[in-house]
């Protein structure tokens, strides 16, 4: 009710498939401990998710909970270390090097600071024709001219082509980095953080920029933030991450009206808000979120979970379907002590 | 928000705390003069080497024995050597094969450090490991020695010596530049090259090779100089161009061998422009590495006289203290009255806090609010006089801590002050630990600072400190590092180290802005608890009005310098009076208006200098009316403890945040009270 932004879906073939798909995909990396040998960051595991076309994926979760590694994972920017990547129901999991340079062109990535995000040395200009360089057979002008267009997309001046990344606000940069973003036409656009450097003002300017921008031109987003107030201004579904794992999924109104996951509920309760009404009763998690380098056993939240029971440490809960929401919880799902597969 | 926006006072307390003294503004008035001085002289010695046979008056080898060690004359400028020969002309041609030397080398030793050091950095991995290792050897020789021997299989002619100096140079080069690849392809925006689709190589040519070459321009200067050095050198080791071709080294060489007793001023010209050279290439290269590193000051100053490491203070006699009219609280632990605080722009002083006033009571947490811009960084740095003078100077007003007036102390009196019954906590925990030293040591550091304790009592006071604020095991965090701890950690020992010496008032500069909503409600959780228990007072400075409302007593919203509405927290959120406290209201994320989203607030903050006449809100402002345009208003009360800077704070009826359930913002609606 909140975001009614779904569009017709493109006429073309594989509309009804999701635009990006990850099924099973787990990242993990080795690092050296110093000291202790070797050690594996879980950074993802075996995470099934889809992102709908011109729809809005929200992914939250605290920081060290694998959100930005995922959204790397699914624009192929870090090794997949199991499971399959799909780009349009396509498997790009084993794409490589220039076939992989061309598949980059549908899905873009904006991020969280805006000023490392632009070359210092580089006009605005440049920065944002960059993909016109390398994908199309575009003439100097006609890419000029192109960048003034993407510009104004976003509510820039065109003589911002002209400027370097220093002149220009951090509000105005994470514009130009969506002008950048939106120059190769993406399906989708993977968006880390992008509003968290901002002030509140630009922040809700920006919300309103990215909703025009995906009614206008139908693009999916996977939208990460910690902030949940933004998540739920912008998007269709949310996916809430702990540790490398989705512990709860589902559409946006019955994810924010009744959560059911632990989880959830802190981070919707830590969220602050100017209701005194809502304050009350206030879950205040311990601690900080556990290293991925040696998660805990079983459900991964159950550490810093007030409901951990022994059964818990046991294995993962196996996904259940509660009022529509995907959750994967022993408390939800207490008749199955079973391993979940 | 536009060009000079970075060069003003911002809201970036890393800016403001920069530290420069008046003795460091001298050296660098002297630093522009001498690159000016460094830049002739370079330009005359290259001049001098191109136009050689135009400029100089004899011929180099022209002997004349019956002329020999002839001293200054108008026939020979700068004498005669031990052959006769005009020092003029071989110093003019002499500067020919240094300069070729110099310049060649640097070049070459460049080109060879690139390739190795972009390939190194970007590759990884192997390539890396063998290319460094091989890096390595080189440096580990002896430079003289390894250039003797290269020259020795190379020969000496002037090409070779050039390349010998280069092989000597590449390997530092390359460490460098491998070093500059490693961070810049860390960097973001290779990141975003890459998911353009952009291929590797086109990377490093286009983002990285341009970004290493800027890093790199210092090292090149000071190369320049030291390679005339080498080349020198060994020119007086008698290992330069043969005889008798003149270049610099080779003068001084036999300058010493033959007239070193009898005639030493024979010495002076050729080591002198020696000297000269090499100390203009150093002084470039140091004002490059300034100017890269923003030290260098622009605009004008004032001069008054600042004393180190307090702002400086420079306000009217007449304008201490000022009751501004509503003595609701007559004992509050601090009293800000119209603060004014000015920074140095290009054009002449720029106000940044002007008139700016509240109060924070023992016990109580005070929210400083508003936009990135509206002074509320400078505002509360400036309680502290921790703003660095220049740029910055408090022009009026008064801050009374306790009753004593903060701003007619002196450093020694402030030195007490900091820290012990004012005590800071920043946004960044990281970048104000000291990342070589234990959590434990740097805490116990501060305590003994202040107060004389024996090392086992600074310890259990450490750990004692580390549970108050909640750390788990503190025994064993007092020796973990503070990269080995969290972001919320961190701030937690931030706020432990600020606690230390049992302050009275804590001044938090968006404390939890860079951590997780668990970990800033928990944070906020115990600021409750520390005010609770030990009356702690705190000022808490932050742009996220959700959060304010939940944790302050009294919260005091800063618009373009100026406060614009100041109010308890109840009264504030629930009856807005001023039309920038309900926009902000409006746009936060939480609050939610009739369409489902939060309301625009559109425009920016004015940039300090270019304030608009009258209200400075007016042109964001739905309400403005003609008289807002032109004349500006105090700060009055509205009602009982509530303040507003509005003329049509009476008539207007702001929505505020209505509780029940979700917050819902009400129509506009202006109507008569």
């Amino acid at each position: 009710m909140t975001v009614a932004l779904t569009p017709d879906t493109p006429a073309s073939a594989g509309a009804d498939s999701p635009v990006a798909e990850l099924r099973g995909v787990s990242c993990h990396f080795t690092v050296r401990l110093p000291g202790r040998g070797k050690g594996t960051v879980h950074a993802v595991d075996d995470v099934d998710l889809a992102v709908a076309r011109g729809t809005t994926l929200g992914l939250v979760g605290e920081s060290g909970s694998g959100k930005s590694t995922l959204a790397r994972v699914l624009l192929r920017l870090v090794p997949v270390t199991g499971g399959r990547v799909l780009l349009g129901g396509e498997d790009i999991t084993d794409v490589k090097g220039a076939r992989l340079r061309a598949l980059r062109r549908r899905m873009q990535l904006v991020f969280q600071d805006p000023y490392s995000s632009f070359d210092p040395l580089a006009t605005i200009g440049a920065s944002v024709g960059e993909a016109l360089v390398v994908h199309t057979e575009l003439g100097r002008p006609e890419r000029d001219r192109r960048v003034a267009e993407l510009l104004d997309q976003v509510r820039l001046p065109a003589s911002f082509a002209r400027r370097h990344p220093r002149e220009l606000s951090g509000g105005q940069l994470q514009r130009a980095a969506i002008a950048r973003a939106l120059a190769t036409e993406p399906d989708l656009l993977a968006l880390d953080e992008p509003l968290s450097s901002l002030d509140v003002a630009t922040q809700v300017q920006m919300v309103e920029l990215l909703s025009e921008l995906q009614g206008r031109l139908g693009i999916a987003y996977l939208f990460i933030s910690h902030d949940l107030n933004l998540v739920r201004a912008l998007s269709d579904q949310v996916a809430v991450m702990y540790l490398g794992r989705i512990v709860e999924e589902g559409p946006v109104d019955p994810l924010f009206a009744g959560a059911n996951h632990p989880y959830t509920q802190a981070l919707l309760s830590a969220s602050p808000t100017m209701d005194p009404a809502r304050r009350r009763g206030r879950i205040v998690l311990e601690g900080d979120i556990p290293s991925p380098l040696d998660p805990p056993s079983g459900c991964r939240f159950r550490t810093r979970c007030r409901h951990a029971m022994e059964i818990c440490a046991t294995a993962e809960p196996a996904p259940d379907n509660i009022n529509g929401l995907t959750v994967r919880c022993y408390l939800t799902h207490p008749k199955d002590p079973e391993p979940a597969v | 928000m536009s060009l000079t926006e970075t060069e003003l006072p911002g809201d970036d307390p890393q800016l403001l705390r920069r530290s420069w003294s008046d003795h460091g503004r001298l050296l660098k008035f002297l630093m522009r003069i001498g690159v000016a001085i460094s830049l002739l002289w370079l330009v005359l010695v290259t001049v001098a080497a191109i136009f050689a046979p135009w400029i100089a008056p004899y011929d180099p080898n022209a002997q004349d024995l019956s002329n020999t060690y002839e001293g200054f004359s108008a026939a020979h400028w700068l004498g005669t050597d031990d052959l006769g020969r005009d020092v003029l002309s071989r110093l003019i041609y002499g500067s020919r094969i240094s300069m070729q030397i110099t310049f060649e080398t640097v070049a070459i030793a460049l080109v060879l450090a690139l390739v190795i050091g972009l390939v190194a950095g970007f590759r990884g991995g192997r390539t890396d490991y063998l290319l460094m290792r091989g890096a390595d050897a080189g440096l580990a020789f002896p430079p003289l020695v390894l250039a003797l021997a290269v020259v020795a299989v190379l020969g000496s002619g002037v090409n070779d010596i050039s390349l010998a100096f280069a092989i000597v140079f590449a390997p530092g080069f390359a460490r460098f530049i491998r070093g500059q690849t490693l961070a810049i392809k860390e960097e973001s925006f290779v990141e975003a090259s890459t998911s353009i689709g952009t291929p590797p190589t086109r990377i490093v040519l286009s983002r990285i090779l341009p970004n290493v070459l800027t890093g790199l321009a210092v090292g090149i200067a000071i190369a320049l100089g030291a390679a005339l050095l080498t080349s020198s050198g060994l020119s007086f080791l008698g290992l330069g161009p043969p005889p008798p071709a003149a270049s610099w080294g080779s003068m001084l060489e036999e300058a010493y061998n033959t007239a070193l007793f009898t005639h030493p001023w024979s010495l002076v010209p050729s080591g002198l422009v020696i000297a000269l050279t090499v100390l203009a290439f150093n002084t470039l290269g140091d004002a490059m590495r300034d100017t890269v590193s923003g030290v260098t000051t622009k605009g004008r100053h004032r001069h008054t006289r600042t004393q180190r490491g307090i702002t400086a203070v420079s306000r009217p006699a007449e304008a201490a203290w000022t009751s501004n009219g509503t003595e609701h609280e007559p004992a509050s632990l601090l009293e800000v009255r119209g603060l004014c605080i000015e920074f140095d722009g290009e054009a002449g002083p720029v106000r940044v806090v002007d008139e700016a006033s509240f109060d924070v009571a023992r016990g109580q947490i005070v929210g400083l609010v508003g936009e990135s811009g509206c002074g509320k960084t400078v505002s509360s740095l400036s309680i502290l006089r921790l703003l660095t003078s220049p740029p910055a100077h408090i022009v009026g007003g008064s801050i009374r801590f306790d009753g004593r007036e903060l701003l007619d102390a002196d450093f020694n009196d402030l030195r007490r002050i900091r820290g012990r019954e004012i005590s800071m906590v920043f946004q960044d925990p990281l970048a104000s630990l000291d990342p070589s030293f234990t959590i434990g040591n740097q805490l116990q550091e501060a305590m003994r600072l202040h107060e004389k304790l024996s090392r086992s009592a600074a310890r259990a006071r450490a750990v004692e400190l580390l549970e108050s604020v909640h750390i788990p095991d503190p025994a064993r965090r007092l020796s973990a590092y503070p990269h080995q701890l969290s972001g919320g950690m961190r701030q937690r020992v931030m706020i432990a180290m600020a606690l230390s010496s049992s302050p009275r008032l804590l001044i938090a500069d968006e404390p939890t802005t860079a951590l997780d909503v668990t970990i800033q409600a928990q944070i906020v959780e115990l600021l409750r608890e520390l005010r609770d228990e030990m009356d702690l007072a705190v000022l808490f400075v932050t742009h996220d009005l959700a959060l304010i409302s939940e944790l302050s007593d009294e919260v005091a919203v800063m618009y373009a310098g100026e406060v614009v509405e100041q109010a308890p927290t109840t009264e504030l959120f629930a009856r807005p009076r001023h039309p920038y406290t309900a926009a902000l209201l409006a746009a936060s994320p939480g609050v939610r208006s009739s369409n489902g989203r939060p309301a625009l607030l559109t425009g920016h903050v004015p940039q300090a200098g270019q304030l608009p006449t009258g209200c400075r809100f007016h042109p964001r402002c739905d309400f403005a009316e003609e008289a807002c345009r032109s004349e500006s208003l105090p700060l009055v009360a509205v009602s009982d403890g509530h303040l507003c800077r509005c003329r049509r704070a009476e008539e207007l009826a702001l929505p505020g945040v209505v509780s029940a359930g979700t917050p819902q913002i009400g129509a506009h609606a202006p109507g008569a009270s």
